[in-house]
């Protein structure tokens, strides 16, 4: 390359950076005006003492992080809510998975099917949410009447802890499930038909395919519906806000009821803001241990 | 053949058993609107209303009450939309093809926002708006969900433009188009349909949003739906009735939208799928 | 390529830039909405209230929102002022009216108050004391328990249209049926009471214990506690823990778990829950606020319209109950407030409470417009003694609300009677537990 076309591209190169800087600076004024900034002050009030909402108190460190440590309430909605969420994780894989692999055999009709799957990720999770409080009310809820007609006697799912704890787990599932059965679908219609073909010449069964084809060729997806998911399923808040409150005995409080009450209801900001950062750090922590465990093989050299 | 068959049924059973399952709520707030409230409240439950009644569309929209949430969700999310893609599509396209010294660290960053669950913006927006005066104005939703929408497009628009061909661009470049020329005339046309995907979840995102909307809106004149439809849940009564025809009356553009843009929402989808 | 080129490009990417700036603020201009109160700031100096606008922050779905929408056009034709009512749930009012009243927008002039918030809201500031507003007169109309329910610290935040407890209402028919001639007196009695009219084969229950998580059932169990002889707070002493209330929680778990005179799902009912039962007959007593008199009497939307009778609640060691007033408090923030005071002394006003009495059948807030009730021909005798009792029952009563914390003592109970009732711990676990809480509640 002679002198003068490395100058030129120096020039270049400079000139696709401010172009990059350029183009992105307005999204990134927005995230700091909207994102960066509220999190710094909410930062300051966690180390603060609060004195209701209009005005902080005096400083007090790391306090109000021990003391949401030490509350029972927030450990029993920590538990609650790592029980959710890997429950919820694991039904949605699995109903996702079964549905994803049927649908991807592109049998006549699959089309319509796709659509109705498609439906509940458009819903507001808050209709989503009275939705399934009427159809599990006591008395007058339609599930139960469902179950009596084939001779079970539903539970009551409102009133007992792991009734409530269903109930939630299933409205989420009904909402959250066809995304990842989107996802899949979208990953496994881009796998090479002629690996399952070598592998059929090779004599192995539908299971063997699965298990050392299809699912290995998935992960990325996998990572990334755990990654969305996971995030998801942490922030919980509205389906339990409507469905349950919380109840009964506090055995469906997640962490972010918990959080909501404590600064609505209880108006301790201080606590609540700690509480929050604690969330944050524990997403982080999750989220980077499973992207070490998933991370295709390839990408880590 | 036999055995194909067989694992035929088993597949349609499959799909049929999942339908029930997701269009079973639809179909019973469908005919929970239509019933009165003595059919309603039937111990067991009443199937079919007889005879159906629309008392419950008629009063919500007597009320006056449902138009006025309609109005505000939909200022709300076509504006926040409008805005987020103004900002974000550029931005996504400088992330992808656009590097610099700390670009992979910003869009990182600007991603892992996304992680976050909102209740932790909850307060600190709180007392921004306070601050700002913007307690019970739409703005205030707006501004709180631009950055929920700008992760949501940046995330599903970079992966695309990254995945244009470089020779496109550079046969743009020879062609005398600068970065805004290539921009506009090349990479914007080209990802038209990721871009209506983009725009779809983002309006959802406003649309759907209920946590915010809680907090920040105050009267009828502002809140948006997922507010005023909680708000049938009583002590005195739940009107269901009003409640599960408000639903309907919420979901059905959402549902027409689905069906027309199905195609283009699964190619979005895999544009952020296959990134990784 | 040109190195001119890259250069112009920049320019336009710019201007581009630039557009779309004063393209988003145009845009959020227009987005945005000026809150009620403020568009009707710019009318404030044209003197006189006439022409204004209020607007009320109601209980959705409430009787008595219902009633003073319905009369408030006869106001505006009196006042020229005009009334708008903001309805909000009763589950989110509390957190709506805080963060409302906090941010100060001015967007709610009039909140509606149920009694637990008024300590809250008068030690924040939220609400504007109105003693200077009333005259000594208008002061006196008033039964003295009423207006002390509305008081924080000596001064008056708001005007009462109901102070109202909790009374019980019983099928007459069933207890016929049963051959039982009276209301209960006692818990003893009721506890049996409720076993006898149980009645599986016909989907009748003998009563409700509430017991889901939230706000309302907590109201029940304070007249438990203050039935049992006991409290939540000694002055600034929590007593929680205590034989008494440990009594009362005996007393419901007796019915609800070993009597199962209460139907299981009652641990996830609430106040709706209750009503809908009783309106649609599947029960035989429960214990309910005045307000469902009316309701339960209207053959269009109850099941057993001139089958019930109402009584005292039943006896404990004790023969009370709490006693909570809804009045009408003007939000500090408030840019009318001569107008909204205007529409809070209407509200009370004679006229307006002896319509409120006859229409609801409730216990009324002023003596004089008793009297009115008592000596109005056009009444029926039968409601005439229902408001006879449903007074009487508030004559017993007690205020429990004095702490600004009460709110968070509530969720705290409430979180206790579920967990009790769900049977994940026992009363004398849970108590201990609820005491600790609470004080740390109390000491902030």
């Amino acid at each position: 390359m002679s002198v003068s076309a490395k100058k030129r591209n120096g020039k270049h190169d400079r000139s696709r950076r401010t172009a990059g800087i350029l183009l992105t600076l307005p999204a990134l004024l927005v995230m700091a005006a909207t994102v960066l900034y509220p999190i710094l002050s909410s930062f300051k009030l966690s180390i603060y003492e609060s004195q209701g909402m209009m005005s902080t108190g005096a400083f007090v460190g790391l306090d109000n992080y021990w003391k949401v440590l030490q509350s029972s309430q927030f450990q029993s909605s920590l538990r609650n809510t790592f029980g959710f969420v890997s429950v919820t994780i694991i039904v949605e894989l699995i109903i996702g998975f079964a549905v994803a692999l049927v649908l991807n055999r592109s049998l006549p009709g699959t089309k319509f099917f796709r659509i109705i799957f498609t439906l509940p990720l458009m819903i507001a999770p808050v209709v989503s949410g009275l939705q399934w409080r009427w159809l599990f009310a006591d008395q007058y809820g339609v599930v139960n009447a469902l179950l009596e007609l084939v001779g079970i006697d539903g539970p009551l799912w409102l009133g007992t802890v792991w009734g409530a704890r269903t109930a939630v787990l299933i409205a989420n599932v009904w909402l959250a499930t066809p995304f990842v059965i989107l996802i899949l679908l979208a990953a496994m219609s881009s796998l090479s038909e002629d690996l399952y073909e070598a592998a059929r010449l090779d004599g192995a069964n539908a299971f063997q395919t699965f298990r050392t084809i299809t699912l290995p060729l998935l992960k990325p997806a996998i990572l990334m519906i755990l990654v969305v998911r996971l995030s998801d399923a942490f922030r919980v808040f509205d389906i339990v806000y409507i469905l349950t409150q919380s109840g009964p005995g506090g055995s469906t409080e997640v962490l972010s009821t918990y959080i909501y009450k404590n600064t609505f209801t209880g108006l301790q900001f201080g606590q609540g803001s700690a509480a929050s950062f604690l969330v944050m750090l524990l997403i982080m922590i999750v989220s980077f241990v499973l992207f070490r465990l998933l991370r295709p093989r390839e990408d880590r050299a | 053949m036999h055995k194909l068959r067989l694992s035929n049924l088993a597949a349609y059973l499959i799909l049929i058993l999942m339908s029930v399952f997701v269009l079973f709520p639809f179909v019973w707030t469908f005919l929970t609107s239509i019933k009165t409230e003595v059919q309603m409240f039937a111990i067991p439950p009443v199937v079919v209303p007889d005879p159906a009644t629309l008392q419950h569309y008629q009063a919500i929209i007597d009320e006056g009450k449902f138009q006025s949430f309609m109005g505000n969700s939909l200022t709300v999310a076509l504006v926040s939309t409008v805005l987020s893609l103004a900002v974000g599509i550029p931005a996504s396209y400088g992330f992808a093809k656009y590097r610099y010294r700390f670009s992979g660290m910003l869009f990182a960053g600007v991603i892992a926002t996304r992680m976050f669950p909102p209740i932790v913006l909850g307060v600190p927006f709180f007392l921004m708006m306070r601050q700002l005066g913007l307690i019970n104005t739409e703005l205030a939703l707006i501004i709180t969900y631009l950055p929920l929408q700008l992760t949501l497009i940046i995330w599903i628009l970079e992966g695309f433009f990254r995945q244009l061909p470089h020779e496109i661009e550079e046969a743009a470049e020879i062609d005398g188009l600068g970065t805004l020329g290539k921009f506009l005339k090349i990479a914007v046309p080209l990802s038209l349909p990721a871009v209506g995907v983009a725009s779809i979840f983002s309006f959802l995102a406003a649309w759907n949003e209920f946590m915010f909307a809680l907090t920040l809106t105050r009267t009828q004149e502002t809140q948006t739906m997922p507010v005023g439809i909680a708000g049938y849940v009583t002590t005195f009564q739940t009107f269901w009735g009003k409640m599960s025809a408000t639903g309907i009356l919420y979901i059905i553009p959402v549902i027409l939208f689905t069906i027309i843009a199905q195609k283009g929402m699964i190619k979005g989808l895999t544009a952020g799928a296959t990134k990784e | 390529m040109s190195l001119g080129k890259p250069a112009k490009s920049w320019r336009k990417t710019v201007v581009v830039l630039a557009i779309s700036a004063l393209a988003i603020s145009l845009l959020s201009a227009c987005g945005g909405k000026e809150p009620a109160g403020n568009a009707n700031g710019a009318f404030s100096d044209s003197g006189g209230n006439e022409g204004k606008t209020i607007t009320i922050a109601a209980e959705a779905g409430g009787p008595y929102t219902e009633f003073y929408k319905k009369l408030s056009p006869e106001f505006t034709k009196q006042t020229g002022i005009n009334v708008q009512f903001q309805e909000i749930p009763h589950d989110n009012m509390y957190e709506r009216l805080v963060t409302e009243a906090a941010a100060g927008t001015g967007a709610i002039d009039i909140f509606q108050t149920d009694q637990p918030w008024i300590a809250q809201f008068a030690k924040q500031g939220f609400l504007e004391p109105i003693d200077g507003r009333l005259t000594e007169e208008e002061k006196k109309e008033f039964a003295p328990s009423a207006l002390e329910a509305v008081s924080y610290e000596g001064k008056i935040y708001g005007l009462p249209y109901l102070v109202h407890t909790p009374i019980l209402y019983y099928r007459t028919d069933l207890f016929e049926k049963a051959g039982l001639t009276k209301a209960p007196e006692t818990w003893d009695e009721f506890r049996e009471y409720a076993k006898k009219l149980t009645d599986n084969t016909n989907g009748i229950s003998g009563t409700i214990v509430e017991g889901k998580q939230s706000g309302e059932p907590v109201t029940h169990l304070m007249d438990r506690f203050l039935q049992a002889g006991g409290k939540v707070l000694d002055g600034d002493k929590v007593v929680v823990d205590s034989p008494e209330n440990l009594n009362a929680f005996k007393f419901l778990t007796g019915i609800q778990l070993e009597d199962k005179s209460s139907p299981a799902g009652a641990v996830s009912y609430d106040n709706a829950d209750a009503h809908n039962m009783f309106m649609q007959g599947k029960v035989a007593m429960i214990m309910n606020w005045p307000y469902m008199y009316t309701l339960a009497n209207d053959p269009a939307q109850s099941k057993v319209a001139g089958k019930f009778a109402v009584a005292l609640q039943p006896a404990g060691k004790e023969k009370t109950s709490a006693v909570w007033s809804w009045g009408h408090g003007i939000s500090s923030s408030s840019k009318n407030k001569d107008a909204a005071m205007e529409f809070v002394k209407w509200a009370t006003s004679q006229q307006v409470l002896e319509q409120f009495g006859k229409q609801f059948i409730n216990p009324v807030v002023k003596p004089a417009a008793v009297e009115a009730l008592n000596a109005d021909s056009t009444m029926k005798e039968e409601d005439k003694e229902a408001i006879a009792i449903m007074s009487e029952a508030v004559d017993y009563g007690q205020n429990v609300t004095t702490t600004p914390v009460f709110p968070a003592i509530q969720e705290r109970l409430a979180l206790s009677l579920s967990k009790i009732m769900t049977k994940q711990t026992t009363p004398e676990e849970e108590l201990k537990a609820a005491q600790k809480d609470i004080e740390a509640i109390v000491g902030q």
